[in-house]
């Protein structure tokens, strides 16, 4: 199999490296992000700016950390919340099966033909725009990939000698899935999680750039992309910067969930059923 | 008469900017003062026609630029004067009825001639329409009818000075009788203008050629394809590759990359438009004065003009832009001054307790960045603020039932005809059907009631700027800017007049150079 | 293999009565009067008389029980009638077709593109498992899935469209128009094949009846071409047709950027302007489609996989 674990280490590294500036940015005496100054709009990189001012002379440096925590926490608590749904779904139809089974499966197939941005637009004109309808958005488009690998799985192992032995000597169904089978299921499952949020920090992005995710003044990547997009000559750091920051993040996620699903022995996931972030 | 000092602001031929060109493409400067009769150009549009091209909806205007259908009148923006179209001539023959004299000689594009019973059916399809049209209903026009081949009479339920005006309005374009069937309306061959739509891609464009027969002279250009493209930076990135001639409506955003081309004019023109902070006077604590007036002080409009709207738009002197007939001259925009802000504050007694919410409207791309400019200037004086964008038709009921604290809109004041009559009944009296600010004052209600029976117009216009007096004074709502119309024109593009309602785009004057 | 397809067709007739029930929720979840706003998306920007719209929600039908006016839809839509638009009033029908036929095109020169792409470098990169061909390869395709698609559209229009004037920025006007979009939408699935016909490539080498044929003495390339490539290509079949499902509903940003009116744009402006009647025809038609396909994808790989029970569903 592949082995690249110099390059996983890197990209390991360069998370941490941002994740870190991400999350400590309070502390470093930026400006604040929220705060225009009319007079010093797209001014170009300075030691009062690093990286310029955008079209209302925000400190581009400061909203990208500041949109950046909100892009990667959202992003990372959709994937928490659609492995926990997507798992507990997948383990429970491979469990059932019979209607239970076709139901989900056929809600996937309906999630899959369905652009996930018009279920998003559908979301949050019903519980009005802000982070509670973005995270519903995205766990209800985003748990089909960990369902099917749970379901997949779960059926490997159900057919294995110790479940049925396990069953023979009456032990519950709740105590076969929690001592069993979500302990085999964990490596491949934390491969995908990996890769997920990944996707998921792309699809934060693209609800944002559609103005169905954050509220201004709060301004994620995508947000600040689609700001920035119509001054791309005038600031042209503003819209390259938040676009380098969600490739390179998705990038390093990329390649470390690809080394963690690679050790977990597991191949199927590069092939899930779903069709990631294409909105 | 209307607009005086508008005139020079409102033209712009393009031919006269080519020649100041200096282009990096050596050729079009050259040839820039002979038309090319073989030519065909494209104008990115920024609606796509959604109901069938029923002429009671929007979709008559995207009939009218095209240089498809055209209207008894015209309103000359130039002029500042109603002028003669279809109707060469009318007149108010009774308090009641109005008689226009439909011109002479004039065809449908099917080869049918347009006789008065033409135009009465045309009309009295708009006038039964489900949704009827704003400037042309049954509560203004009570019924129309031919009397002779060449005459048709307009009765009103009362004495009404603005017909003429009505009838500019697009919505009132005159088709053939056998553009009328089984409830459509098919417009392909049944205009009357310079040119004849011939194929149409639903949601995407409209293709049209020459009018062979125009009445109103030699058609310039072989043909044209009207583009619907919603996003205002593309229409904007078209006329800059060259994909189209003309685009209309260019967001402010890309307005300095547009200057900076040379290829490229940009056009602006006053727009009876103004950028409105919204603020609910039925709502603790809009329902003091003294807190509207507060937060009216604590905004800087002339930055927001320079900056956000990059210099096309001018500060807000009040409800109507200072450039109109009925704008009193002495007013000035008001400064920002968050000392007098704060006092205003302490005398409205207002503590700071619940953040107020401003719902800055989706459909204009720039409220969002206005919003935050006016979160910052608010928290200034120790008004905290959270913002909210939406759709507007989500949140109309809301707005309709009093049901919010401060909305970021647009409003338009002539959205028909050009006399503001319309927008100050129905926005500030205190029946008004679209009185979203639920603003009530009777000394306005008054004045309104008594301009609407003046036929006067100098009379009218005095009566109007008392109103917007009383409007500014209470500090209804903080009008923030009055925008430009602003489109962009490739320098090639000769005898182009801009319209800031984008009713006139294609004319038969509209020409090309060879390339 | 009937009772499969039996079974197929009942999930497939329930699925599409359910997703078109649930479509018509969108007014009753949604705030704002539905009414209310498809005169809005007709009429912009002034008040709108109070009667007119009572009086189109009493056309619409809108007062009714909402079983009643899905019963209604239904007994219209089983005879052939997918109603008319709400907002345009002109047959559904003509909206979602030529919709339909616009996103069919994008998606299959897309995946055209992306299944080209992973042919050459996928197999290049199995053949050459480990070595550097292979790493560079691999890790090229797994940036091409990090990429947002809304800052690879904008960057190529600006590279491709505004400074070198060589591709159209946007619209549906001819060949060309079609080049900047496709490459867009092809990076992802481009990627996501790589790594499938690697895989299999990978696998298919390693197989015993590859071994035994070079043992016979077929020569390398072709034991390659006769044994490993066809097998080698089997997880892209599979992968190919949920790709193509899952397209088949439009990209809805990159019909945003590109100005292309594809069943993306449609449905999220169906959604946007609550017409029902429009989102209905397109969900019903996207699903089924999307379910027929996944069905189709699911009997071949039956048919190569005889031993595989019915939970492969």
């Amino acid at each position: 199999m592949l082995k690249r674990p110099l390059a996983t280490r890197a990209a390991v590294w360069v998370l941490v490296v941002i994740v870190a500036a991400v999350a400590l940015a309070p502390w470093f005496g930026l400006r604040d992000p929220a705060e225009p100054n009319l007079g010093m709009r797209f001014s170009s990189p300075s030691p009062a700016f690093w990286l310029g001012t955008d079209h209302l002379g925000r400190d581009t440096l400061s909203r990208l950390l500041d949109g950046g925590r909100f892009s990667l926490s959202i992003a990372a608590v959709a994937t928490v919340l659609t492995g926990l749904v997507g798992t507990a779904i997948g383990v429970l139809s491979a469990r059932r099966g019979g209607w239970v089974d076709e139901f989900f499966t056929r809600t996937n197939d309906v999630l899959l033909a369905l652009p996930e941005m018009v279920i998003a637009l559908f979301i949050v004109a019903a519980a009005g725009p802000g982070t509670h309808s973005l995270l519903l958005a995205l766990t209800v488009t985003g748990w089909t990939p960990f369902a099917r690998l749970a379901r997949t799985l779960t059926y490997e192992i159900s057919g294995q000698g110790f479940l049925k032995a396990a069953r023979v000597v009456g032990c519950s169904p709740q105590f076969i899935i929690f001592r069993h089978i979500l302990p085999h299921l964990s490596g491949p499952l934390i491969g995908q999680a990996t890769l997920r949020f990944g996707q998921l920090l792309i699809s934060v992005g693209a609800l944002s750039y559609l103005g169905l995710g954050v509220q201004p003044p709060q301004s994620d990547w995508g947000a600040m992309l689609a700001a920035a997009q119509p001054h791309a000559e005038r600031a042209p750091l503003a819209i390259l910067v938040p676009g380098l920051a969600i490739f390179i993040v998705a990038l390093c996620v990329t390649l470390i969930g690809q080394r963690i699903t690679e050790l977990a022995g597991n191949r199927a996931i590069t092939a899930p059923r779903t069709k990631e972030a294409h909105a | 008469m209307f607009f005086k000092r508008r005139s020079a602001a409102a033209v712009a031929l393009v031919s006269l900017l080519a020649l100041t060109g200096c282009g990096l493409n050596g050729g079009a400067t050259t040839s820039a003062l002979t038309p090319d009769l073989n030519q065909r150009i494209v104008v990115d549009n920024f609606r796509a026609p959604v109901a069938n091209w029923a002429l009671e909806s929007d979709a008559a205007y995207i009939l009218s630029l095209s240089g498809c259908l055209e209207t008894l009148t015209k309103f000359d923006q130039a002029q500042g004067k109603v002028t003669s179209s279809l109707a060469t001539d009318w007149k108010q023959t009774s308090p009641l009825t109005w008689d226009f004299t439909i011109r002479d000689g004039v065809k449908f594009q099917d080869g049918t001639i347009l006789t008065a019973d033409a135009v009465a059916a045309s009309l009295q399809s708009v006038l039964a329409a489900k949704v009827p049209a704003r400037a042309f209903n049954p509560d203004v026009v009570s019924d129309v009818a031919a009397v002779d081949a060449r005459t048709v009479r307009i009765t009103t339920p009362s004495d009404s000075p603005l017909i003429p005006y009505r009838l500019a309005s697009v919505n009132t374009g005159i088709l053939a009788p056998a553009a009328y069937k089984d409830g459509t309306i098919d417009p392909f061959g049944h205009c009357t203008g310079p040119f004849t739509p011939v194929s149409e891609k639903p949601k995407q464009s409209l293709t049209l050629d020459r009018n062979e027969n125009y009445w109103g002279g030699k058609v310039q250009l072989a043909g044209a394809e009207v583009r619907f493209i919603t996003n205002g930076a593309t229409r904007a990135t078209q006329v800059q590759t060259g994909e189209s001639d003309i685009s209309l409506s260019i967001p402010v955003a890309s307005l300095s990359t547009l200057e900076g081309d040379n290829n490229v004019s940009v056009l602006k023109a006053d727009s009876p438009r103004t950028a409105t902070l919204y603020m609910n006077n039925g709502k603790a604590p809009f329902d003091k004065v003294e807190f509207r007036k507060a937060i009216r002080s604590a905004l800087d409009l002339e930055s927001l003009a320079n900056s956000i709207y990059e210099g096309a738009a001018l500060p807000a002197v009040g409800p109507f832009a200072a450039s109109e007939p009925w704008a009193s001259p002495e007013t000035a925009a008001p400064k920002q001054n968050l000392n007098e802000a704060k006092k205003l504050l302490s005398a409205a007694g207002y503590t700071a307790t619940q953040p107020l919410k401003i719902v800055a409207i989706v459909e204009r791309a720039e409220f969002g960045d206005v919003a935050a400019v006016i979160q910052q200037d608010l928290a200034k004086i120790g008004v905290p603020i959270t913002i909210e964008t939406k759709e507007y038709a989500s949140v109309e009921p809301d707005l309709l039932a009093g049901n919010y604290d401060m909305v970021l809109s647009q409003r338009n004041r002539l959205i028909d005809i050009a006399d503001p009559i319309g927008f100050l009944t129905a926005d500030y009296t205190c029946k008004g059907s679209y009185n979203l600010s639920h603003f009530c004052d009777a000394d306005y209600d008054k004045l309104i009631e008594q301009a609407a029976k003046t036929t006067d117009a100098k009379e009218r216009y005095k009566l109007y700027a008392n109103a917007g007096r009383i409007l500014q004074d209470q500090a209804v709502n903080v009008w923030l800017v009055n925008e430009q119309a602003i489109d962009a024109v490739r320098t090639d593009v000769q005898n182009h007049v801009q319209d800031p309602l984008s009713r006139y785009v294609l004319t038969a004057k509209t020409s090309k150079s060879g390339s | 293999m009937i009772a499969f397809l039996a079974k197929r067709t009942v999930a497939l007739v329930a699925t599409v009565l359910l997703a078109s029930f649930a479509v018509f929720l969108i007014p009753y979840a949604t705030p704002g009067d539905p009414a209310r706003k498809i005169i809005r998306s007709r009429v912009a920007g002034d008040a709108i008389d109070e009667s007119a719209i009572s009086s189109l929600t009493t056309e619409l039908g809108l007062h009714d029980p909402l079983f009643v006016q899905f019963h209604r839809w239904l007994g219209r839509f089983l005879s052939g009638d997918m109603g008319l638009s709400y907002s345009s009033q002109t047959p559904v029908v003509e909206q979602v077709l030529p919709a339909l036929g616009i996103t069919l095109t994008l998606v299959v020169a897309a995946l055209g593109v992306a299944v080209l792409v992973s042919l050459i470098l996928g197999i290049t990169s199995g053949l050459h498992e480990g070595r550097r061909t292979d790493r560079v390869i691999t890790t090229v395709t797994q940036a091409l899935i990090a990429i947002p698609e809304y800052w690879l559209a904008p960057m190529l229009v600006l590279i491709f469209a505004v400074k070198l004037t060589l591709l159209p920025s946007a619209g549906w006007v001819s060949g060309a128009s079609l080049v900047l979009p496709v490459a867009v939408l092809a990076a992802r699935p481009s990627s996501y094949f790589t790594s499938a016909v690697r895989s299999g490539m990978i696998e298919a080498l390693d197989a015993e009846h590859v071994t035994a044929a070079r043992s016979r003495g077929l020569s390398y390339p072709r034991t390659i071409m006769r044994h490993v490539i066809p097998n080698g290509l089997l997880p892209l079949a599979t992968l190919l047709a949920v790709w193509f499902a899952g397209l088949l509903g439009g990209s809805v940003i990159v019909e945003v950027i590109f100005s292309i009116p594809g069943m993306g744009r449609l449905l999220y402006d169906a959604v946007l302007n609550n017409d029902i009647p429009v989102a209905q025809g397109s969900v019903v038609l996207v699903v089924a489609l999307a379910v027929a396909i996944t069905t189709m994808a699911d009997l071949v790989h039956r048919t190569l996989n005889p031993l595989l029970g019915d939970n492969r569903a």
